[in-house]
């Protein structure tokens, strides 16, 4: 057994002991790993220029600015709004939002994907939880956390009315036994949605009132029909069809129909004597007939009785303001809303495989025009569920865009496209960025 | 470091500071739409505190430069290296949101995992080669000073057989040492570790022909540049030659030692090499992070 | 007292001034020249400083002549030191103040800068530090105890050598001595007085007075002999020796032999004294025994009477013998009495009394006699008697008397159980049993306190168990017996990074003190750092006297170390190393070797191989301690 002193003789003394020449190169290693580190930036650099700080790739529709970061981005500040709106308009959501919240909030770009919108309701709620606007009281609900407490849709809220100047009676229209059977009607009938499918066309008269509601009117020699037009269209119509059935019929009109002994008057239809007195009194006529106020049914008659007392314009519409005697009657624009939900997209196209009675139920038994025949926020959730994994989900944005589009119809994704060229072209520089 | 009750401590704060970053993080995934993000408040927080732990890891190759300052023992400072170390790794996985992102950050990460994970390996290895080598190396000494020792071993070796066999001409370099060791015993007759050597045989034996063969056929080059083989077996003779036997037996014992000795330089090399990854790796690692943290920040 | 060094040869401690001394200066002196000793001494004095030849010495560096006005403290008990004393004219007197602990460790207060400051701290302060400035650390464990009755003043004249004891093995000083009239004085390191003591010379004298004074100091100060008067102490002394390893009447430095007869008592003074049996399987050794300690009182054991209590007549002394007391004995004129009266004793009855060993203590009853007995003079039915007490019935006196049996009777029943050997260098004083046996029966309440001690050591040395003998094997093997502080490193958790010896090198100007290599102890590594050995063999002979303790445990090597090697070649581990080390300020030269070894780094707030180590590896203990049957079991 060796003892201390023969292991210290057998030892050379080693006043600092370095590790052997191999090892004595970690810190030369790791110098050479810095360079190597910063010499691989530098490749980056060369290369791939500030792409090789992508944190992830860029969405499609920004691919084309290439390496040019400074476009959207400042240095050493998150995305400002200035540089999304350099080429997008301006977007509004309400004047009275309390702050102007960042694109970049909701519109996450470098995850790649077509769009550089995938929201999800936590975007729309962090606000709508507790909302504060500028305006008190609020006009909106202040918590709208989930869909289940959504507040009653506009148009439905207590007091609220369809104010279209029409007269128009549902039931009778989808139920009555007086309308024959070949021509019953159906809501697809009258309401047919736009090419998007988003909103109904406007019903009109020609296609879908005239073939039960034709304007005729009992002429000298036959029925003449009345456009459904203004009053002053319509008169210069009577007008002209009076003359012409004046001169195309003129025998039958004016001349006798059979020898008449002299002395005796001779019947004729009409006895003017000129153009315009046979005119003025047939249009006299026919105006009378037209613009015959309402009769109410007699008591005790039921209410489609309407139709037998009433034929011509003010069945459905009203009379405008009063006018002088000397001018025509007005009708009263109808201003029926091209638009109920004025927040809200609404797509029927998306909703077509549900029948309209299983929303619009109340149409079917609503006899006044104030009625509005919408479903309710309930109805759509009977589907729409939060939660629920196979409910047609409760995305704030199925319906709702963050952006205001009530006002400005015109209002798409629009771009400035002059100016994004120039970007893209080079010839314009970004504004703002570069010092 | 050998992982044991001292760390409990630091491994239950570790686990606790996990588990909770693991719960803002769960936090943050359900909340954003578009997936946890290192630039959101969350994300820069997990970026920060990452990076400070393995600043903090990074440290103890600072304080071992300054090892007499009294600044926290050095195993105190390991256990730091240990389990800040530890905790970077989850808060730098959920910074990135378990994504690679663009190249740079992508080359951040992949550096991230070598550097930890070899870290790793050399805790697992700290915890068993030094018993190791401990038992398999029973005449261990300073690694540096091994060749010293193999050189000393040889010269033994010559001077044992040479007073059995005589002078061996072969064996130049050992002669020369012993040459030496007798000039520096003139020139500095106090030197304490001079020990008395013993002169070669002058008269011829039997048994040193044949000893000396094998001296330079097996012995000389085993203690050179032998490996890990076994040793020269010089049993039989002992067995020709009892009277011989205690010198014998020592050149057997100096071939077992210089097989040892070899051993310790692998098990020496095994518990060291992955240094070579960590720590250069480490640098690099550092300064991407800086030109990570300055440019992700510009934009 | 640390000394202070400058090349003019003037040398100053504390504000007293000396001179060097040369050999030649040595050689002048009339102590030193007187009888056939002069050559021999001569002869002695160039062979230990042959060395120094080269280069060529000046001044010896290792005497110093001193010069005292009376009253003067030449030196002081409690105090360190490492040197010795020789009166060449003059005279002083030496006396064992009552309390002679050492003085207090000033106490670890430091602002809040100076720990900051502390904190980074590069270098040990070696002789950057204030002489008297007492580091703050552990007091060494040699300081001397205190004493309830201090022994009268020694008076010291020309020839006379003191300090011997703080010169050879750097115990603090035992004795105040004060200089009575105008003194000269040589002070002088171990160099020198080694040569005095080797040269065998008027070192008779030396030798002599220096055994007189040590053991009269170890009896004086044994807690054993405390109970014995100062005449009884000084009839023991003259009958004591000192043995030491130098000894001639000992052989392989065996002290006494299991078995052989127990006629001696011995106080250890320096040293280790192992005491171990032979058994079958080997030696078996129980302890090891230290300063202040005693063995060989086999002959004092309780139970194992080498005295007896006698009953005499003293009225009538030839009336009856004398009769042992032992056991039951009954006093009176009946035929079956063991102490038995004759028929004329009228005045005590036929069985008048009884002596009996009730519970270790001697009952006397009354046997309803019909005179009573008179213990003392007091009447008594039954009472307790010890030795010295008179029995008085009528006008016969008796007392109780206890005699020390024949002595070699007493001394053949007694056998030392164990075997004591002396290891390295040591020093014993022997007390032959049969004076000390003559002691217990002068003094009751020494016999108690002795019978007490020898018991006690009985118990202690018996107890140990076998599973222990591992242990001790290890600390005879590793010659661990003698380390203070040894530095260990679990090699199940050292990475061999070297970080422990890089931050030795760190601390101590890019050298290191230590290697990390040396035997194993387990699993744990022996290093080659310096022990901190009770009886350090490397300051023996060193010629300039740079190495040595100052007021604690660490070992330091001054800067004027000459490079003889001889304290590295006489360390039994190799922990002393020579390098070239760069001259000292003021006088920068070229690079000499010099002796480093590790001194505990006594700047520092603990040892920096500790410090440093990553991993938890490294600690510096006490051997014993940590190889201790409680501290084992708990690992």
């Amino acid at each position: 057994m060796r003892s201390s002193k023969d292991l210290a003789k057998r030892l050379r003394f080693d006043r600092f002991p370095r590790p052997d020449r191999f090892r004595r190169s970690y810190a030369l290693l790791g110098i050479v790993a810095m360079l190597a580190g910063v010499g691989g930036w530098f490749l980056l650099n060369r290369t791939m220029h500030d792409r090789q700080y992508l944190p992830g790739p860029v969405s499609q529709a920004h691919a084309t600015f290439g390496d040019r970061c400074d476009n959207c981005h400042d240095q050493f500040h998150s995305v400002r709004n200035e540089a999304c709106l350099k080429c997008h308009e301006v977007r509004v959501h309400s004047e009275f939002e309390p702050r102007t919240p960042h694109c970049a909030e909701c519109h996450v770009e470098h995850r790649g994907g077509q769009t550089l919108l995938a929201l999800s309701n936590a975007n729309c709620v962090d606000c709508h939880r507790q909302l504060v606007t500028k305006r008190s009281p609020a006009i909106i609900q202040a918590e709208i956390p989930t869909f289940a407490a959504h507040p009653t849709f506009a148009p439905l809220r207590a007091g609220q009315t369809d104010r279209a100047a029409l007269r128009f009676n549902h039931r009778i229209h989808l139920t009555s036994d007086k309308i024959a059977k070949a021509d019953t009607l159906t809501c697809a009938s009258c309401h047919q949605p736009n090419r998007a499918g988003t909103l109904m066309l406007p019903i009109r008269f020609e296609p879908h009132c005239k073939r039960c509601h034709k304007q005729e009117l009992q002429g000298p020699t036959g029925s003449i029909e009345a456009l459904h037009k203004s009053p002053e269209v319509v008169r210069a119509d009577l007008i002209a069809q009076l003359s012409v059935v004046g001169i195309r019929d003129a025998d039958a009109i004016f001349a006798p129909a059979a020898p008449h002994l002299p002395g005796r008057r001779a019947d004729v239809i009409d006895d003017s004597h000129s153009l315009r007195e046979y005119q003025e009194r047939w249009l006299t006529k026919f105006e009378d007939a037209l613009y015959k106020p309402l009769q109410e049914a007699p008591p005790g008659v039921p209410r489609q009785g309407l139709l037998e007392l009433n034929k011509y314009c003010y069945l459905c519409h009203f009379p405008g303001a009063a006018t002088a005697a000397d001018q025509r009657p007005s009708i009263e624009a109808t201003h029926i809303p091209r638009k109920w939900l004025l927040h809200a997209e609404f797509s029927h196209r998306r909703h077509e495989l549900i029948a309209c009675k299983e929303c619009h139920a109340s149409a079917a038994t609503g006899e006044l025009t104030t009625d509005i025949n919408l479903p309710n926020k309930e109805r759509c959730a009977r589907c729409h569920v939060d939660g629920v994994l196979q409910s047609a989900g409760t995305a704030c944005v199925s319906c709702h865009l963050y952006h205001d589009t009530s006002r400005r119809a015109a209002l798409r994704a629009g771009r400035r496209r002059e100016q994004t060229t120039e970007v893209f072209t080079g010839k314009e520089p970004p504004g703002g960025v570069k010092p | 470091m050998r992982i044991n009750a001292d760390h409990a401590r630091w491994a239950v704060a570790t686990a606790a500071v996990t588990a909770a970053t693991t719960a803002f993080y769960a936090y943050e995934v359900s909340s954003s739409p578009h997936g946890p993000s290192g630039g959101s408040v969350l994300g820069l927080t997990f970026g920060i505190t990452g990076t400070i732990c393995m600043v903090l890891a990074g440290l103890l190759a600072a304080r071992k430069k300054v090892v007499t300052w009294r600044i926290g023992s050095a195993a105190l400072w390991t256990k730091m290296h240990l389990w800040f170390g530890a905790l970077a790794v989850p808060l730098i996985l959920f910074h990135s949101g378990f994504r690679l992102g663009g190249p740079l950050s992508a080359t951040l990460m992949v550096l991230f995992c070598i550097v930890t994970m070899s870290g790793v390996v050399g805790v697992i290895l700290q915890q068993f080669i030094p018993a190791l080598m401990t038992a398999r190396v029973p005449s261990e000494t300073v690694r540096g000073q091994i060749d010293y020792v193999l050189a000393g071993l040889a010269v033994d070796a010559y001077e044992l057989v040479s007073s059995i066999a005589g002078v061996i001409p072969e064996a130049a370099e050992e002669q020369a040492r012993l040459a030496a060791e007798d000039e520096l015993q003139t020139k500095r007759p106090s030197y304490w570790k001079q020990t008395a050597r013993q002169r070669p045989a002058t008269e011829p034996n039997a048994l040193g022909v044949e000893l000396q063969a094998f001296y330079l056929a097996e012995v000389r080059p085993y203690l050179r540049t032998g490996g890990r083989t076994a040793p020269p077996d010089l049993r039989r003779f002992i067995v020709e030659a009892p009277e011989f036997r205690g010198k014998l037996e020592r050149v057997q014992n100096i071939c077992e030692e210089a097989r040892q000795l070899r051993v310790q330089v692998r098990l020496h090399a095994l518990l060291h090499d992955w240094l070579f990854l960590h720590v250069p790796l480490s640098f690099a690692l550092f300064v991407l992070t800086a030109f990570h943290i300055y440019f992700a920040l510009q934009y | 007292m640390p000394v202070h060094r400058h090349e003019t040869g003037v040398v100053r401690t504390d504000g007293l001034t000396g001179r060097w001394l040369s050999l030649e200066d040595l050689g002048k002196l009339e102590f030193f020249r007187s009888g056939k000793s002069t050559t021999k001494f001569r002869a002695r004095l160039n062979a230990n400083f042959e060395l120094t030849a080269e280069p060529p010495q000046p001044w010896l560096k290792a005497a110093v002549w001193r010069e005292y006005e009376p009253g003067d403290v030449i030196c002081e008990a409690g105090g360190y030191g490492s040197t010795a004393f020789l009166i060449v004219e003059g005279s002083a007197s030496a006396s064992i103040p009552e309390n002679t602990s050492p003085p207090p460790v000033p106490g670890r207060t430091r602002s809040a800068l100076t720990r900051l400051q502390r904190m980074f701290r590069r270098r040990t302060h070696g002789t950057d530090s204030a002489p008297d400035a007492v580091a703050v650390g552990e007091v060494s464990a040699y300081a001397t105890v205190s004493c309830d009755r201090p022994p009268m003043p020694a008076m010291l004249g020309p020839g006379d050598v003191f300090g011997i004891d703080t010169c050879i093995n750097f115990y603090p000083r035992e004795a105040t001595v004060r200089a009575q009239e105008r003194c000269v004085v040589v002070e002088m390191l171990r160099s020198v007085l080694d040569t005095i003591r080797l040269a065998g010379a008027a070192s008779g004298g030396i030798a002599a007075a220096y055994a007189a004074a040590a053991i009269h100091n170890q009896l004086s100060l044994s807690s054993i002999f405390r109970d014995l008067t100062g005449e009884q102490l000084e009839r023991l002394a003259q009958h004591a020796e000192l043995l030491t390893n130098d000894s001639d009447a000992l052989r392989d430095d065996v002290i006494c032999r299991e078995g052989h007869p127990a006629d001696a008592v011995y106080l250890v003074r320096a040293g280790t004294i192992k005491i171990s049996q032979q058994k079958a399987g080997g030696e078996l050794i129980f302890s090891y025994l230290g300063r202040g300690t005693a063995f060989g009182l086999e002959a004092l054991l309780p139970g194992r009477e080498s005295t007896a209590l006698m009953l005499r007549c003293t009225s009538h002394p030839t009336l009856m013998p004398d009769v042992e007391i032992d056991g039951s004995v009954t006093l009176g004129r009946s035929a079956d009495c063991e102490a038995r009266l004759p028929k004329e004793a009228r005045a005590v009855s036929r069985r008048h009394c009884r002596f009996q060993v009730r519970d270790e203590d001697l009952y006397l009853a009354d046997l309803d006699s019909d005179n009573g007995t008179l213990l003392n003079g007091e009447p008594i039915r039954e009472a307790i008697v010890v030795a010295g007490d008179v029995i008085t019935i009528v006008d016969y006196t008796f007392e109780l008397k206890r005699v020390v049996r024949d002595a070699t009777t007493a001394l053949d029943a007694r056998r030392h159980g164990a075997t004591a050997t002396g290891l390295d260098s040591f020093e014993v004083v022997r007390i032959p049993t049969a004076e000390v046996l003559r002691a217990t029966a002068e003094n009751e309440r020494f016999r108690a306190s002795a019978r007490a001690a020898a018991g006690a050591l009985a118990v202690a040395a018996w107890q140990r168990p076998a599973s222990e003998q591992g242990l001790i094997d290890d600390l005879v093997r590793l010659n661990l017996y003698n380390s203070q502080n040894v530095l260990l490193i679990d090699l199940d958790r050292c990475t061999r990074c070297d970080e422990c010896v890089k931050a030795c090198a760190t601390a101590h100007d890019g050298v290191a003190r230590f290697t990390r290599d040396g035997p194993r102890l387990g699993s744990y590594l022996v290093t080659m750092a310096c022990r901190s050995c009770t009886d350090p063999k490397c300051m023996i002979g060193c010629p300039v006297g740079s190495i040595r303790r100052n007021d604690s445990l660490e070992i330091h090597i001054e800067n004027w170390c000459i490079g003889c090697e001889r304290c590295a070649s006489q360390c039994p581990f190799g922990n002393i190393n020579m390098v070239e080390l760069a001259a000292p300020v003021p006088r920068p030269a070229a690079p000499t070797l010099r002796a480093t070894v590790c001194d505990l780094c006594a700047g520092f707030d603990g040892p920096n191989c500790v410090y440093a180590c990553p991993h938890d590896a490294a600690i510096r203990v006490n051997p014993a301690a940590f190889l201790s049957p409680e501290d084992a079991r708990s690992r």
